[in-house]
């Protein structure tokens, strides 16, 4: 397993106005550096988001995320952080894959 | 008793377009697709005991529809086919399900984002069910070796409906994805589990007769609580994939003449280990791998009766986007 006992806590980074920063990093999306923050919180102990930003082209599972996590509580949490205020309808069990690509997430959170 | 085989497997997943829906393609009937879900097969069994080619079926199809454009719960219908001719494992078990599907979350924290932290998220399908399973005869059963053979010496099909709560559990913690997917050089192990507990009353419609004669008719209620998990350790320039699953079926009530063929308690075993020298199972497209697959023990509600099993193959799988 990898140590991450040097990594904040996701809370404490949000508090701390981390989406401020990445929202620098990444350029001028909030939608994108929110859902780095919220990707990087549930993928415990693989690799951090937040340093190691990632690729459009990398997938779910490159990002250590695996199906269970994704299904009960990632796509839970784009439903009620993204879709909810955009008007969209709410993803469903097996709708959010580790096959998806960053960029494909990242076009659920965003409006229609 | 091994048998060589060739396996064409298939899993495929297709988002709809305004209401969210799913379709589902699995070997089982699984609430979800998980780390140790078969997937659906068509196999095909060269066996050193028959000279006939032996062609086996096991498939899930599921489709699943959000009840309004606000929630996650859903309303989802699903066919279960598992139909086999190889020797000694004759199977045609057909099912049609109906049911809803709800997601809640207990316990735990959420910060500034939304983001939870140590909740229980549940997700519960109550469904009703139509089973069709047939029961092949032996040429020793005592309906057979009589003079003239009886009724009951011949195919039949029993058929009955199942109401059934599904309840599965999960916590972030039971699962350790880092290099499970897709990460082919790092030398972590993962895991990923959950158990799953199961209230169901299965009540006959048409009944199938015993070697007397009678009617093997009635209901039976109880519950079955499995525990699943996939395991995935690195072996040289690739990954083994340990994936299985212990179930126990405890019943509350038998009706009298289905005690003789449903016992009050079974368990079953599954488990099989694959080795992936190609892209990963869980990766999009198709997926090689080499394994033996093992079960034992019996699960009356699907006919299955108390044998073991062993396959040994070369895999194909195929994961849709």
């Amino acid at each position: 397993m990898s140590d991450d006992s040097n990594r904040t806590s996701p809370a404490r980074d949000a508090e701390a106005g981390l989406a401020e920063r990445l929202h620098g990093m990444v350029g001028d999306d909030p939608v994108r550096a929110l859902l780095i923050v919220g990707l990087d919180a549930y993928n415990r102990d693989a690799r951090d988001l937040v340093a190691d930003p990632p690729q459009d082209g990398e997938t779910m599972g490159a990002l250590g995320l695996g199906d269970l996590v994704l299904d009960h509580f990632v796509r839970d949490w784009i439903n009620e952080k993204f879709r909810l205020p955009n008007g969209r309808p709410f993803l469903i069990r097996g709708q959010l894959k580790t096959s998806h690509k960053f960029s494909d997430v990242l076009a659920m959170c965003k409006p229609a | 008793m091994h048998k060589h085989s060739f396996l064409v497997l298939a899993l495929a997943a297709a988002p709809g377009a305004t209401l969210a829906q799913t379709l589902t393609l699995t070997g089982d009937e699984a609430p979800a697709l998980a780390p140790w879900t078969q997937p659906a097969s068509i196999t095909y069994v060269d066996s050193s005991e028959s000279d006939d080619d032996k062609f086996a079926i096991d498939a899930a199809l599921k489709l699943e529809r959000a009840l309004h454009d606000k929630t996650a719960d859903t309303v989802f219908v699903r066919g279960v086919a598992h139909v086999s001719d190889q020797t000694k494992k004759e199977q045609e078990l057909y099912k049609l399900q109906a049911g809803f599907h709800f997601e809640r979350k207990y316990g735990g924290t959420i910060d500034a984002n939304g983001i939870s932290t140590g909740a229980l998220s549940v997700f519960t399908d109550v469904s009703v069910g139509w089973n069709s399973k047939a029961t092949f005869p032996k040429p020793n059963d005592a309906a057979c070796v009589a003079d003239p053979t009886l009724s009951a010496c011949g195919t039949q099909h029993q058929r009955s409906y199942r109401l059934a709560v599904d309840v599965q559990p999960f916590m972030q913690t039971w699962e350790s994805s880092v290099a499970v997917v897709q990460n082919k050089t790092s030398r972590n192990f993962a895991y990923s589990f959950a158990p799953r507990l199961v209230l169901f009353h299965d009540e006959v419609t048409d009944a199938v007769l015993n070697d007397a004669g009678l009617k093997e008719d009635g209901g039976v209620a109880g519950a079955i609580l499995s525990f699943n998990m996939a395991f995935s350790p690195p072996l040289l320039e690739h990954r083994l994939l340990f994936r299985s699953s212990v179930q126990q079926m405890q019943t509350f009530h038998r009706s009298s003449p289905r005690k003789p063929v449903f016992d009050s308690s079974t368990s079953l075993f599954k488990a099989s280990v694959d080795y992936e020298f190609g892209a990963r199972t869980w990766e999009q497209g198709w997926a090689p791998s080499i394994g033996v697959a093992y079960s034992s023990g019996e699960d009356p509600l699907d006919g299955r009766k108390d044998k073991h099993d062993v396959t040994v193959g070369l895999r194909l799988t195929y994961r849709g986007g």
